[in-house]
């Protein structure tokens, strides 16, 4: 660095620079020569420094107006304005733009990150395991999300000082308190340790004792206040399950959200008095896991193998298939919907992301738009930009000048959508289905703010600032480069790229909408119209569930019942069946159910007979199996009647095969068909009413009043079969949602641009189209002047968009194993294309109608 | 206001040009101060006042004597006007015709100190 003759004994360049830059001109010399003779006597850095910033004082500083060259040249937020409102419509075309696109980037946000800090507040939390099984089912592996009672203890024995477990399990079940009595959903039972192992805060309570004695109750405030309303809820007995529990703990508002959803907690003690739960196979609660360091997580994970052989190696030789164990980390659990029959509440990681990549597209738009007609409208500027060069002003400053205009654009755009997005998020929340709360106390919010004011100043100011203030002036002035021809390449292709946005969201819309019409409209094998289920979901009625059916069928609008473990899309336990006389065994799903089931449901009987009460036999063991089950054992109809089966992990009860049944989907469309045993008698957990189809009022206040009649104070709780099929697909629902609106977002932006565009275009060529209607040009061919290069672009987009939007439905597809053949579907795709043709040739024409109608000597007349 | 009133840091200012003389620049200004009534000031602080008392008119100034430790800069010396003369003779006569009409125990009570 060269240094300046008088600056020897060195004043730190920037102080110097930083009184050159700052100060008053006529202060200059006075101020350097100060600090630096003082600065010579006390030699000392820090007191020097000191005087220099003291220095920069209103008295000492420029004022912001008579900078170094020029009012105009400096960022000047006045001059910013002007020029923003000058261009009117584009300002607010822009504003809008952005807007919308905020719009959408903060509820995104918001939901996002409320998505991915479920379980984060645990204290330990990335020390914390969920203990799953995993087994395999006909060669396809998969995750099991309920393991027994033992598990915890053995653990903990086999791998003393390693591993600390807590076991939860989730119930339903009917509260009492004195007079009043509500049947609660969300009861879960606990090991005592449950408050320390995990972190959920106690309001009142000690976390080490709240749950140490079986009668041991804990409320969330909520469910307190529900129950006890204003008294002190700590002490008070309630009742539940035939016991009596006393109230020794009330949880606090929990700091973020959780898998495990609950209002009550019981102490596990009260569950581990029953028998069964000592046995290895009666899965039904979730087993977690504690470690004290990665070290022993490791050596514990590498033990699981031989852990399962230790205490059911014989059950797996029995059964010739093996169970593994495998650790999920508490952070993936609620995304890990890969898992079956799990108690737990899972997101769907793929849905956020999708929401996360079509808001990044939306605003990707908008920053699109801004670009674009800026750069469109430079030309106008031009003029501007040349004066500015010769009165002196730098590049650097007009650089400024432009992004300022950015600046204040986004920052108008972020307080506007800051102030509306509080009016539309119940708007957003109804529409897709969530339940996204705005917490702008986040400090990560302001962060995430102010990346993405950098962001998109950076993405969609920088170029056409540096385009305008590369403009050589001498040029500009003599008239030459006004044409705009600048960046016309850069503008197709932004123009393009919303369009292929645009296109490929409303195919995706379009596919999806019909994926799911597909789903609901699919022929499943069984009526499923005037369906009732009613759950078993007490031990009174369980009783009585003979009683039960004969009093229901009593009334003319009930046409058949049927008692079932499981209903069509409900639970279907896995069992391994073994053929007598054959030594292959068979993985199968099972459902106990009565002699009326194929009646009731009006499933189709291929061959052999249905259950019928006429033969005594039947009830010590017969059996239906569904057509798949046959032909995974590559067995005939006549070949398979007759047969015996057993399941030898449950009984040795030998079963003779009776008939063969229709294959009905009683799972999820998103699984195949799966190998299926009909099984007379056994536990049965729901009642399946069918009825007539004009009869459901009457038919289910006869249900609600046989309910009454048999058991008191107990309320019953049905759903339509109907409707909790479709439930099987609120995942896709509100994917679809999700889709529709957003594309529709996103064709409206891309339209206004292409609004933007039109006009400048319309106007710029006002006088070639005056002197071509002179020459005899009619208006529509003036029209189709216009709209031709704006068909050229969306016909290119189009091509890019339909190979993505191929691709990303190919692959939303995957999950569904009943899908749509999607090249019995190509006219969506032209479809699409054609409706953004449409709309964008639409506002061509509206735009451009008025110039092409103006008379011409007016265009042409002015100079 | 300008013009009227003499601050109680624009009189000790003014006071401190005077006995300076000719080297009443900022950076004496700043250690006489220092040395004389024991306060510690900013040359930026010091400009402020001084850059006021001259738009006052009580002070003038001018750019001399430019030397090596400056980097070969020069100074902005300060010097009393004569209306800086007036009032600070003014203010002289107002504060000794006070200290007369006090009187003398109220000294005595509480010393000088």
């Amino acid at each position: 660095m060269p240094m300046e003759p008088y600056n020897q004994n060195g004043l730190p360049r920037f102080a110097e620079l930083l009184i050159s830059r700052l100060c008053k001109a006529e202060l200059q010399e006075e101020i350097l020569g100060n600090l630096e003779e003082a600065y010579h006597a006390h030699g000392r850095k820090i007191r020097l420094w000191r005087e220099c910033l003291l220095y920069l004082r209103p008295s000492c500083l420029k004022s912001i107006n008579s900078s170094i060259h020029h009012p105009m040249f400096i960022f000047n937020p006045l001059l910013t304005i002007r020029n923003l409102r000058k261009q009117g419509m584009n300002t607010i075309i822009n504003i809008a733009g952005f807007t919308i696109g905020l719009l959408c980037v903060f509820f995104l946000y918001f939901y996002v990150s409320s998505e991915l800090k479920y379980d984060t507040f645990h204290k330990d939390y990335h020390e914390i395991y969920r203990v799953l099984r995993t087994a395999e089912m006909n060669g396809s592996p998969f995750k099991i999300g309920v393991t027994s009672g033992p598990y915890a203890r053995a653990l903990e024995t086999d791998f003393e000082g390693k591993i600390y477990t807590c076991r939860a399990s989730l119930e339903t079940s009917l509260v009492k308190y004195k007079d009043k009595q509500f049947f609660e959903e969300h009861i879960l039972f606990a090991d005592p340790d449950f408050f320390t192992f995990f972190s959920f805060p106690l309001a009142s309570g000690d976390p080490k004792d709240v749950l140490s004695q079986a009668n041991n109750v804990v409320f969330s405030k909520a469910l307190a206040k529900k129950y006890f309303g204003d008294e002190d809820p700590i002490g008070q007995i309630i009742e539940t399950e035939g016991e009596q529990f006393i109230v020794t703990g009330i949880m606090d508002e929990i700091p973020a959200k959780s898998h495990l959803e609950f209002n009550m907690v019981l102490s596990f003690a009260f569950l581990d008095k029953y028998e069964w739960m000592s046995n290895w196979w009666n899965n039904g609660l979730t087993t977690y896991a504690k470690f004290s360091s990665p070290q022993d997580r490791a050596y514990v994970e590498s033990q699981l193998q031989w852990f399962m052989e230790k205490y059911m190696g014989d059950d797996f030789d029995q059964t010739k298939s093996r169970m593994g164990l495998t650790l999920e980390p508490l952070s993936e659990t609620y995304f890990a919907s890969d898992v079956r029959y799990d108690l737990a509440r899972h997101g769907d990681l793929k849905s956020v992301y999708i929401l996360a990549m079509v808001a990044v597209a939306i605003l990707f738009i908008a920053c699109f738009n801004y670009v674009n007609m800026s750069v469109a409208l430079s030309f106008k500027r031009a003029k501007e930009v040349g004066v500015r060069k010769i009165m002196g002003g730098r590049k650097g400053r007009l650089i400024l000048q432009f992004l300022g205009e950015s600046l204040m654009v986004i920052l108008t755009a972020i307080v506007l959508a800051g102030l509306l997005s509080q009016l539309f998020l119940p708007i957003f929340n109804g529409l897709f289905g969530l339940e996204v709360t705005y917490d702008w106390s986040d400090p990560n919010i302001l962060l995430f703010m102010c990346a993405l004011v950098g962001l998109v100043v950076l993405s969609s100011g920088v170029y056409p600032a540096v385009l305008l203030s590369s403009f050589k002036p001498l040029r500009v002035m003599k008239g030459e480069m006004v044409k705009g021809t600048k960046g016309v390449l850069i503008r197709k292709g932004l123009v393009v790229a919303q369009f292929v946005i645009a296109i490929f969201l409303m195919a995706v819309t379009f596919l999806v909408t019909i994926q799911i019409s597909y789903m609901k409209n699919k022929e499943l094998g069984f009526n499923q119209e005037s369906i009732v289920t009613i759950d078993l979901n007490n031990g009174d009625i369980r009783e009585q569930t003979d009683t039960f059916k004969e009093r229901l069928l009593s009334h003319p609008a009930i046409e058949s019942v049927a008692a079932v473990s499981g209903e069509p899309g409900g639970f279907h336990d896995g069992a391994t069946i073994q053929f007598k006389g054959i030594d292959e065994q068979l993985k199968i799903r099972t459902l106990f159910t009565d002699y009326d089931f194929l009646e009731t449901l009006n499933i189709q009987l291929l061959a052999g007979r249905n259950f019928d009460r006429s033969f005594g036999a039947d009830m010590n063991g017969s059996v239906l199996l569904n057509r798949k089950a046959l032909e995974e054992l590559g067995m005939s109809a006549e070949e398979a009647l007759g047969k015996t089966v057993n399941m030898p992990l449950w009984d040795e009860y030998d079963r003779k095969i009776v008939g063969i049944v229709e294959d009905y989907h009683f799972q999820s469309l998103k699984n195949p068909i799966e190998p299926l045993c009909i099984i007379l008698g056994g536990r049965a957990r729901k009642i399946v009413v069918a009825m007539q189809a004009g009869n459901l009022n009457q038919g289910i206040e006869h249900m609600n009043n046989t309910w009454e009649e048999l058991i008191d104070g107990f309320p019953m709780h049905y759903t339509f079969l109907d409707e909790s099929l479709s439930r099987l697909y609120e995942n896709e629902q509100k994917q679809h949602r999700v889709f529709t609106s957003f594309s529709i977002i996103s064709l409206f932006l891309a339209t206004l641009g292409i609004f933007g565009l039109v006009t400048y275009s319309a106007q710029r060529r006002q006088k070639e189209f005056g002197i071509r209607k002179v020459l005899g040009a009619s208006v529509s061919e003036i029209l189709s002047l216009i709209s031709k290069e704006f068909t050229f672009l969306i016909i290119v987009a189009f091509m890019v968009s339909i190979p993505l939007a191929w691709l990303f439905v190919t692959n939303w597809l995957q999950a569904f194993s009943y899908r749509i053949v999607l090249q019995d579907y190509w006219y969506v795709f032209a479809a699409s294309g054609i409706v953004s043709l449409v709309v964008a040739l639409l506002t061509i024409g509206f735009r451009s109608l008025s110039v092409a109608l103006s008379n011409p000597s007016e265009s042409i007349r002015c100079e | 206001m300008k013009g009227t009133n003499l601050g109680e840091f624009e009189e000790l200012l003014l006071l401190i040009v005077l006995i300076l003389e000719d080297q009443a620049y900022v950076l004496k200004i700043q250690e006489e101060i220092s040395n004389q009534v024991q306060r510690d000031t900013s040359m930026g602080a010091l400009h402020a006042s001084l850059t006021r008392l001259e738009e006052k008119g009580f002070l003038t100034s001018e750019m001399t004597g430019a030397t090596a430790e400056r980097g070969g800069r020069r100074k902005r010396i300060y010097q009393l006007s004569s209306d800086g003369k007036i009032v600070l003779n003014q203010v002289r006569t107002q504060r000794e015709s006070l200290w007369q009409q006090a009187p003398k125990f109220s000294l005595d009570a509480y010393g000088t100190i």
